[in-house]
């Protein structure tokens, strides 16, 4: 079949050449249209639950709440882990399904397990899902805030971002959620005062009653007159401030009572439970969410369009900052590094292919194989609806020396015969010559790219986030190799027939070929009667770069430079918001102290409609940097130590956004590292997270260390004593109604301002809930004879404490001790915690730790790679045995790969010592190029053997070596040049994960190329006498 | 003015030890508990207090939150019962690193631990109260 195709490409060499043409054309143009992104999608399915729980304590959103939602969610198909965090009145459920589950599906489950729930749940609650998310979809921040001098209070720069922008951003396509923060959220306050109410002798029970009436329109039916019909309106809706306070509340001796009697209404900002600020101002921080796979840059581009297009109308002296965080300068500046060592490689690969061959046309016969086989890949992209990211550039950036691979060959060939049909007395067909050619290479061709194809193969099997990440670099890359397949196949031929020349010694060989071939021959000459010392000297070099594996540290993935960073500023549990405010204000005035500092952006607590479910005493300051002479390492460190010397007392996490998201989406913590204590008693939890933490502290390389702030905050606590209710009549349920309507407040009613909906909220005011003295004395009812009952007489108040939240994973309680690591390896530092833990940690009944994080990624990845890395290799085993028919031959082209593992294990050793899934990834895609010269090698010496009537000896494998020499080195240097962009391009952005890749590569292709030049032949000489015989015979099974 | 110096010199004089809750106790700390459980803080001190059922374990840090040796401590607890007129002094045993003590509040939903702490080489003494709740 693959003679016929070349047949039929020669046949049809214009149409082939349009083909290409228009490929080209309408590859370009698709490669603009295509999305782009850093990463693949590596979003874990995952379905968000939040249930608000007005002002519930953690204990009763955790019993009332959580836990019955959490037992119909137990046993859906396809759940991997439930999570959920119980706070003061909310409670999140994380459902996390597995890999490849379909989110749609996912969610219809739950929401048919909700359904089933809510008719367990109190009454007035209702669990709501998040939308569908994307790790990545945090795309950008947005700042709010006022000119200095202009003055424009909280209340209205919240304003203004609810109502005017946040609207506008919402109808960009793409926008999933803009969530703010900061500023103050416009409501009508109605602020009874107690005493008043006594004065009055009303209660809160008639008032609750009656401010419940406060907005209410009705329908009158219709008014039928002179022939028309009156839609018939029962207004009694309210307008304004003044409309609330002429409301009637009650009747005081038979006088009516209005609202303006007893309260205060204002225009105040709703109950704050988190701030915001800019670059140390007041400031409201609003976060865009885009919808999964939508296109990141795209979306920020309309955003700051739509910024600028609203800009006329804002109001004097406010400033929209659109620049806080942007996910897309990451995008952008990852995809350029990647697409200009691209381009940096292919200038490289031109430059090998000109120094091998002297010949300019060869040579862009050559590299025509990349520009085709990187734009059938983007139509191919196109086709599947798949993107551009790191990923899939990094699989092409690796295949660009792969790519022109199959071309040098046939190129190589068919210019040879081409030069000796020249020669002839009487030369053939011209065409016929290419033809012959070509079909005369491809086996080894098709051979050698079906194995590079196996190995790549077991990398889609992978699961969890390495899955995701690399399945579509190997996916780019395969789509790749198998394009430049084709190309050599059809294209190659065809330009060949026009371009090449076949004038009489129209080529020979270079001075610089010329100089290698005698090196070649030296060494060989002086190599092959002395395998023995070969053998064992490739051996004892095998056994040194092994030796280095112990040396080196073992991480999940590399670090990325992200460009921004976040810190985590966390206060004790149980302060107040404004106290939180201030410790962020200093740790903001700290960081801005550091000149590489360009901007920073603080949140402090929970938005509003946020699912992520932070106290109020924790702060998340967003940085960005300036160009710095200092590595970003230093800077970070630099963060990290004057933040804890200048604010003592608090918790602070150095990290980056999307790591931070990742270890998330990993272990359910925004650290590298989670030890996860289990139990069910709370105090017990916390005293043994207490201990491990002191147990641990001192672990060389563990960075902000801290334990889940799960703490015991202050309450104050109303115990309904019943007998003394009973007395007066009332039941504790009432009681406890009537107090959260007073102390707690509610909303009534609403205010329409234009189209703004402002809500109508009735509390006591600050006086008469301002002490526990005033509480204590809050009448709660007017008994019939003019007797008030108040609170005291019915109830014990008093201060004491309780946690601040539960969380629990999988049905269990449970508490996290969480860290980073820097300037050691991961495995090594979790290696040492869980030895101090064995053996200093004892711990009661029906408690157990579980270790989590990246580390478990990184153990469940190795293990998994490892297999399939065993998997890989029979299959080259069988391949290549099934192609030579000997068992030798196929062993001796897959000795070459340990010469490979050889110089990636060295250059890795010297680059970045630290073993990777990435750098794994590297090894196994060795095992596929590294074979490949092998077979090359094998190859040529058995058609010398079996065509060129050469016998078995060392003049037969000095000539065949040397006949092989241009093309293995060219395949060497090629590759390697291509990816030495990579490998220069340590800890840059977009590259952290290619790097590791190629260095193993890179290293191993130096070393297999070096030594398979001796290693081989001599294997060959000394073992293959046998084999070479045996597979020269002809094959007498095949019918 | 001889009544003035007359009250001012009992108070000096008679009482040895003058405990007072002018500080800002029942605050929430911007400490920690080292141990998850309640703490409160005086000038030189901080206290936690762990109760387990009928069980109480009560920690004296210093200022670092370094545990102060229980013998050098000089701490007197009392108890009451919500509504009740009278406190009971709880004894106190000191073990390596903290006091321990029990309680039965026979089914109160609560009831106040007040402990005297008397701060090393000075006459006054600062009352801490920890309402506790032993169902819970």
């Amino acid at each position: 079949m693959l003679n016929a195709i070349i047949r039929f490409a020669l046949n049809h060499r214009l149409l082939v050449v349009s083909l290409a043409a228009f490929i080209l054309v309408f590859g370009a143009l698709t490669v603009r249209e295509l999305p782009m992104d850093v990463f693949p999608d590596v979003t874990k399915p995952t379905v968000t639950i939040m249930t608000e729980s007005h002002g519930m304590a953690p204990e009763e959103v955790e019993t009332r709440v959580t836990l019955p939602i959490e037992s119909y969610l137990n046993g859906l198909t396809g759940v991997e882990r439930i999570r959920s965090q119980s706070g003061i009145g909310l409670s999140v459920i994380y459902v996390e399904f597995a890999w490849g589950t379909d989110i749609f599906r996912s969610r219809q489950l739950v929401q048919e397990k909700l359904n089933l729930a809510k008719e367990r749940l109190p009454k007035d609650i209702a669990p709501i899902m998040g939308p569908i998310g994307s790790l990545m979809g945090q795309i950008q921040q947005i700042a709010v805030t006022s000119e200095s001098g202009a003055a424009i209070a909280p209340m209205e720069l919240r304003n203004f971002a609810e109502w005017i922008l946040r609207p506008r951003l919402m109808t960009i396509p793409g926008v999933a959620q803009v969530i703010s923060i900061g500023g103050g959220l416009k409501q009508y306050q109605i602020l009874v005062s107690a005493e008043k109410l006594n004065r009055y002798q009303l209660s809160v029970e008639g008032i609750d009653h009656e401010l419940a009436q406060i907005s209410q329109n009705t329908t009158g039916g219709f008014l039928e007159k002179d022939s028309q019909e009156y839609l018939v309106r029962n207004i009694g809706v309210i307008e304004s401030a003044d409309d609330i306070k002429k409301t009637f509340v009650g009747l005081h001796f038979g006088k009516p009572v209005l609202v303006g009697d007893i309260a205060e209404v204002v225009e105040a900002p709703r109950l704050k439970r988190g701030d915001g600020s800019f670059n140390g101002s007041p400031a409201v921080v609003m976060t865009v969410q885009k919808q999964p796979g939508a296109d990141t840059v795209e979306i920020t581009r309309a955003i700051e369009k739509a910024i600028e297009d609203l800009k006329p109308s804002f109001p004097k002296g406010l400033i929209v900052n659109p620049d806080v965080f942007k996910q897309s300068n990451f995008i952008e500046t990852s995809i350029r590094g990647i697409q200009g060592k691209l381009q940096l490689g292919t200038v490289l690969v031109f430059a090998v292919l000109f120094l091998f061959l002297a010949n300019l046309r060869m040579s862009v016969v050559t590299l025509t194989a990349i520009p085709l086989s990187f734009l059938i890949t983007a139509l191919i992209f196109k086709l599947f609806g798949l993107g551009i990211n790191t990923m899939t550039l990094g699989g092409l950036a690796i295949a660009i020396g792969e790519l022109v691979d199959d071309s040098i060959v046939d190129v190589e060939n068919v210019f040879r015969r081409l030069r000796e049909n020249a020669q002839l007395a009487e030369p053939r067909s011209r065409l016929l010559v290419i033809y012959e050619a070509s079909s005369e290479v491809r086996n080894s061709i098709v051979l050698a790219t079906v194995i590079i194809a196996l190995v790549f193969l077991p990398l889609f099997n992978l699961s969890g986030l390495e899955g995701r990440l690399f399945a579509p670099l190997a996916l780019a890359y395969l789509t790749a190799l198998t394009a430049s397949l084709f190309v050599s196949l059809t294209v190659t031929p065809v330009l060949c027939s026009y371009f090449l020349s076949e004038k009489k010694g129209a080529h020979a060989d270079t001075k610089f070929v010329l100089w290698l071939k005698k090196w070649d021959r030296r060494m060989l000459e002086s190599a092959l009667p002395r395998p023995g010392l070969v053998l064992g000297s490739a051996v004892g070099l095998l056994v040194l770069a092994f030796a280095l594996v112990p040396l080196m540290g073992r991480d999940f993935l590399p670090k990325f430079n992200e460009g921004t960073a976040m810190v985590g500023v966390s206060a004790p549990p149980g302060i107040n918001l404004a106290e939180s405010n201030e410790i962020g204000a200093r740790a903001e005035t700290v960081l801005m102290s550091i000149p590489e500092l360009k901007s920073v952006s603080r949140r402090t607590g929970r938005a509003e409609m946020d699912e992520h479910a932070m106290g109020v005493n924790v702060s998340e300051i967003d940085i960005d940097f300036k160009p710095s002479s200092r590595s970003r390492e230093e800077i970070l460190n630099d963060v990290r130590d004057k933040l804890k010397a200048e604010i003592p007392g608090v918790g602070v996490n150095v990290g980056q956004p999307i790591s931070h998201l990742l270890d998330h989406m990993l272990s359910g913590v925004s650290a590298a590292l989670a030890v996860k204590i289990f139990g069910s008693d709370l105090q017990m939890l916390r005293e043994k997270a207490a201990e491990l933490q002191l147990l641990i502290k001192d672990v060389p390389g563990l960075v902000d260390l801290r334990v889940e702030q799960q703490a015991l905050v202050p309450q104050l606590k109303i115990h309904v004593l019943r007998e003394e209710a009973a007395v007066f009549g009332l039941s504790p349920g009432e009681v406890t109604k009537l107090l959260e309507s007073a102390f707690n407040g509610e909303v009534v009613a609403q205010v329409i301002e234009d189209t703004r909906l402002y809500d109508v909220f009735f509390q006591f005011d600050q006086n008469s809930r301002g002490s526990l003295e005033q509480m204590q004395k809050t009448v709660l009812k007017v008994m019939p004879d003019g007797n008030k009952v108040r609170l005291e007489q019915v109830a014990d108040v008093y201060e004491t404490t309780g946690p601040n939240e539960i969380n629990r994973e999988n049905g269990q309680r449970r508490i996290v001790i969480s860290a980073n690591v820097s300037g050691r390896d991961l495995g090594g530092v979790v290696e040492e915690i869980q030895s101090r833990v064995r053996e200093k940690l004892p711990l009661p009944e029906g408690f157990y730790v579980v270790y989590g994080g990246q580390f478990e990624s990184q153990q469940a990845a190795t293990r998994n790679i490892l297999m399939f890395g065993l998997i890989a290799l029979l299959g080259i085993y069988v391949i290549l045995y099934g192609h030579f028919r000997s068992h030798m031959i196929a062993g001796q082209i897959m000795a070459t790969i340990p010469l490979a593992f050889i110089g990636g294990l060295i250059l890795l050793f010297l680059t970045d010592r630290s073993i990777t899934v990435a750098s794994l990834i590297g090894f196994i895609t060795l095992c596929g190029v590294a074979s490949r010269n092998g077979i090359m090698m094998i190859s040529h010496y058995l058609h010398l053997i079996k065509f060129e009537g050469e016998k078995f000896d060392k003049a037969m494998v000095i000539r065949g070596s040397q006949e092989r020499l241009v093309p293995v080195l060219m395949t060497a240097f090629v590759t390697t040049l291509a990816l030495i962009p990579l490998v220069l391009a340590k800890g840059q952005p977009g590259s952290e994960i290619l790097h590791p890749v190629a260095v193993v590569i890179v290293g191993g292709l130096l070393s297999s190329t070096i030594l398979d030049l001796i290693v081989t032949p001599t294997l060959f000489l000394r073992f293959g006498r046998q084999a070479a015989a045996d597979h020269l015979k002809p094959n007498e099974e095949i019918l | 003015m001889k009544m003035m110096t007359a009250f001012l010199s009992s108070m000096l004089f008679l009482s040895p030890v003058f405990a007072h809750e002018g500080h800002d106790h029942d605050a929430p700390a911007m400490v920690q508990a080292p141990r998850g459980g309640m703490i409160k803080s005086v000038e030189d001190a901080h206290i936690e207090v762990i109760l387990k059922k009928n069980d109480l374990k009560i920690y004296v840090y210093d200022k670092d939150l370094k545990i102060k040796d229980p013998k050098t401590v000089n701490l007197k607890a009392q108890t009451q019962l919500p509504r009740a007129k009278a406190a009971q002094n709880l004894p106190l045993i000191a073990k390596e690193d903290r006091f321990e003590a029990s309680f039965d509040a026979k089914g109160a939903h609560r009831y106040s631990l007040v402990l005297t702490y008397k701060h090393e080489g000075e006459d006054h003494a600062d009352k801490l109260t920890f309402n506790l709740e032993p169902k819970k």
